[in-house]
């Protein structure tokens, strides 16, 4: 039994109108709405970038931006879920990342576990740290800025004890892994063309949960109580859970690219994983492509981490000069353009549905 | 001075409320008939917001307690509230801003069952041509009519509005008292906070008035009304 | 064991964490931002005491209004021309154009002046004076005394003053303040400029016992938000409080237990703190939306 409102007196002046007639639904057509004048060239871009790895003579160095490029976006997406979606921007993020990596690495260097197996424990163990972080933070209402504090605290408080506990971490010299040739049951391939399809699968996957995530009842619960958490709680959602759930999965999925690149790059140490710049650059990439879209942090990486890699070499004698860079950029975004890339697009509806902005 | 109400849904007994050394509220004891429309008034000041905040979890007493349909709802959560079928508007309406007209209702309730509600529910508030719109786009009256859509989602048992009238002009304030009377006609009950005593008087079927944080009387509109004391708490304000 | 000494260089931590949370207060109380910034501007402040002295060999104490005069005017800049220009938007554009900021202030003093330690002295920095069984450099007791008076002007500015009064109005409610006739970009730019001017002086107290370096203010910046949330946001004397017990809790930590262990302890303090108090022990609740 519903206490619904009975049949109404007609609204003031309405005409039958398109809007009354199309079916009112969640989700919309989402990504096939683009059509295939877009679609078509996309698939296009997709499989030539797959197909660089087979392009004969090609420098591995390309191939690596490119990797760089696709695990960038696997974590800004992660964090778009969370800053974009949830609206918790945190700068900690690289917290996540660093767990994900020395989870793995030292089940594999101590305990010579397989990183496939390293990987889901890490992601757990990430997935756990947001939750104990996020719950007291979210049921005693720590948000906005406040919640951006404590997630830099938190950032600090990784790398101080990556660097500090050194009986288990290594410290500060960091933790090589032994290099095994080809051992795809140890996560390591001795064709370096592999590592490319892995991180590109990973990417897939990512932006597909995150898309999904983006159409899903649970994603629009974040959206709602991005806008209005009183509103939302008013409305039956349990605010505090949904941010959990999201801090979560997004921790889980920063876990894994963590793994992977302690796979790849066969050595971590805490300022790599756990730094403040990487936290830093995780949000750079989902805010200059727009944060609030599952496509925007591809974006933002596609452009940012070529850029990087070229004033890394054509500055390689000034150190810091790349930060100096990345912070003017990060100044210039919210002055002129916050919203970030994609954001342009927010204006028009079909635009809107088809990136998830 | 205040016969007890038959069949209650809401009864709020000794409620109280401090802030630092400020006595919001005291000993309050109020009850809400089942399928009526009941106001709450009182001058600014008088505690009807805190009220309204203890009812719906948003705030919790320093004594007393809020029992809905026979449910305490002690230490519940606004959410929590909400899922039990009390829900509130806000004074300052609360809608979704970046999400459209229809997804402001559809995030509540999903499937086609859903969708099937948040279209009558659009027809209802007449928004329904708006579906498509970014709900930031919307008038200030069409954003207090959007959140009555929103809170109808949820199919509440009891209604509470927090100044549904405040701040739209009469023709459309005539329009919100229509649909009010009309959901009290499906079963609904509805308890509200309003400062137009003429509307609040040809809506309600009961007042109740609160002065300093404690009930001075409940009653007919008119027989409330008409009483000395009521009259001069409300003289210039 | 050496308890009192770690205790007195806590103290005299303290009275530096003081003054940079007292500009973080200032900002934070009166145009509502959190300045990811304030490490940053303590770097440049601290290469500012070094260039002052590397250019006219002056003693850190005198050139003390100078630098607080170019940080203030630096203050205003930032206030009118970066964040006066997002204030009206959305909070991640505030919260990430001071991390920007944050970002190219301490990598320009990298790009300019490298990552060596420089270090500034002053005459008779060095000396050690004992007193009631405790041994502190001078320049620790100049820090703690120089601290002392600051907060103590900055008190009475905040209260007794009628720009002050202005500052304290906007703070509390921008909108009636606007109604009285304040020019409330003005007291925003000036608040700013309040805030940056303190940091100017806290430079100039521990430029003599720090090493200066492009990462120097950074454990300084996120110390002072520290301060700020345990003594409470719009108390003056209550972040000054904090200020002192935060200084000593880490100093003793660090010669307790372990220097690098230290940071993360009181970072740890912080999150607790954070989550359990988010009122702080002096000031008003603090609104966290």
């Amino acid at each position: 039994m519903t206490a619904g409102p009975a049949r109404a007196a007609p609204p003031p002046s309405s005409p039958a109108s398109p809007a009354a007639v199309r079916p009112l639904s969640l989700r919309g057509r989402g990504l096939s709405e683009a059509g295939p004048r877009v679609i078509g060239p996309a698939l296009l871009l997709l499989a030539a970038v797959a197909a660089l790895p087979l392009l004969p003579g090609i420098r591995f160095y390309y191939l690596q931006v490119v990797i760089l490029v696709f695990w960038f976006a696997v974590l800004g997406t992660s964090w778009s879920i969370i800053g974009g979606y949830g609206g918790m921007h945190s700068i900690g993020h690289a917290t996540f990342v660093g767990v994900g990596a020395y989870t793995s690495t030292l089940l594999y260097v101590d305990f010579h576990i397989s990183p496939w197996l390293g990987m889901p424990a890490g992601m757990a163990l990430a997935a756990l740290v947001a939750v104990v972080i996020g719950y007291p933070c979210f049921r005693f209402g720590i948000r906005g800025d406040y919640f951006a504090l404590v997630t830099v605290a938190l950032g600090q408080v990784g790398f101080e004890a990556a660097n500090g506990a050194a009986n288990i971490t290594k410290g500060a010299q960091g933790v090589p892994l032994p290099y095994a040739g080809n051992a795809p049951f140890a996560f390591q391939f001795a064709n370096r063309s592999v590592y490319f399809y892995v991180v590109m699968a990973l990417w897939l996957v990512v932006v597909a949960v995150a898309y999904r995530v983006r159409r899903s009842g649970f994603g629009f619960k974040l959206i709602a109580l991005r806008d209005d958490e009183v509103a939302a709680e008013r409305g039956g959602i349990d605010v505090s859970r949904h941010k959990l759930l999201a801090l979560a999965l997004s921790a889980a999925i920063a876990a894994a690219a963590g793994t992977f690149y302690a796979q790849f790059f066969l050595f971590i140490d805490p300022g790599a994983v756990f730094g403040l710049t990487l936290s830093v650059q995780i949000v750079l990439m989902a805010v200059l492509g727009g944060m609030n879209s599952y496509l925007g942090a591809t974006v933002g990486a596609a452009l940012l981490v070529p850029l990087s890699q070229w004033l890394t070499t054509r500055l390689s004698g000034v150190p810091g000069l790349d930060l100096v860079i990345y912070g003017a950029i990060l100044v210039a975004l919210m002055l002129y353009m916050p919203f970030g890339i994609l954001g342009l697009l927010r204006r028009s509806p079909h635009w809107r549905r088809v990136i998830g902005w | 001075m205040t016969e007890p109400v038959a069949d209650p849904i809401l009864a709020v007994r000794g409620v109280a409320k401090s802030f630092g050394g400020l006595r919001a509220l005291q000993d309050v004891h109020l009850e809400v008939a089942r399928g009526s429309i009941t106001g709450l008034i009182g001058p600014n000041g008088s505690g009807k917001s805190t009220l309204f905040d203890i009812i719906t979890g948003y705030q919790s007493p320093d004594a007393g307690e809020v029992v809905f349909d026979g449910a305490s709802l002690r230490a519940l959560a606004p959410h929590q509230v909400s899922r039990q079928g009390l829900v509130r508007t806000f004074q300052l309406t609360r809608i979704f801003p970046t999400l459209t007209v229809a997804e402001n209702l559809l995030v509540f309730a999903d499937g086609a069952e859903g969708e099937g509600r948040a279209r009558e529910l659009l027809e209802f508030v007449g928004l329904l041509r708006l579906a498509d719109h970014e709900a930031a786009g919307l008038s200030y009256g069409q954003q207090k009519l959007l959140e009555i859509a929103q809170v109808l989602m949820l199919q509440p048992r009891l209604l509470l509005l927090d100044e549904p009238l405040a701040g739209i002009n009469p023709g459309l304030a005539e329009e919100l008292l229509q649909r009010l009377r009309e959901l009290r006609d499906s079963g609904m009950t509805l308890l509200l906070v309003e400062h137009d005593l003429p509307a609040v008087t040809r809506l309600c079927d009961r007042l109740t008035v609160l002065d300093g944080g404690q009930i001075m009387l409940s009653g007919t509109p008119e027989a409330v009304l008409a009483d000395a004391g009521v009259k001069e708490v409300f003289l210039g304000g | 064991m050496q308890l009192p000494s770690a205790v007195a260089s806590g103290i005299a931590l303290g009275a530096i964490y003081a003054l940079v949370a007292a500009g973080l207060n200032l900002v934070f109380g009166v145009v509502k931002i959190i300045n990811f910034a304030q490490g940053a501007l303590l770097t440049v402040a601290l290469y500012g005491v070094w260039l002052f002295q590397r250019a006219a060999g002056l003693d850190p104490y005198l050139t003390l209004p100078a630098v607080a005069a170019v940080m203030a005017g630096l203050g205003y800049l930032i206030q009118a021309g970066l964040i006066g220009r997002v204030l009206g938007k959305e909070r991640t554009s505030q919260l990430l154009i001071t991390f920007g900021l944050a970002m190219v202030l301490k990598n320009l003093c990298l790009v300019l002046w490298g990552a060596d330690n420089r270090s500034v002295t002053s005459r008779y920095g060095d000396r050690v004076l004992g007193f009631l069984g405790v041994r502190m450099t001078v320049a620790s007791v100049v820090a703690v005394a120089g601290s002392a008076l600051t907060v103590a002007f900055l008190y009475l500015f905040l209260h007794r003053t009628r720009a002050g009064t202005a500052i304290r109005a906007v703070a509390q409610q921008p909108d009636s303040a606007e109604l009285a006739g304040i020019n409330v970009r003005r007291v925003y730019a000036a608040a700013f400029a309040v805030g940056t001017a303190l940091i100017g002086v806290a430079a100039s107290l521990m430029a003599p016992i720090y090493p200066i370096h492009p990462g120097a203010g950074d454990s300084f910046g996120i110390m002072a938000f520290i301060v700020v949330i345990l003594g409470g946001l719009g108390s003056v004397f209550g972040a000054a409080l904090a200020a002192l017990l935060i200084g000593v809790l880490q100093n003793v930590f660090a010669t307790l237990v372990s220097v690098q262990l230290s940071t993360a302890f009181v970072f740890l303090v912080f999150i607790v703190a954070m989550i359990a108090r988010p009122s702080g022990i002096f000031g008003q609740k603090a609104r966290v939306a």
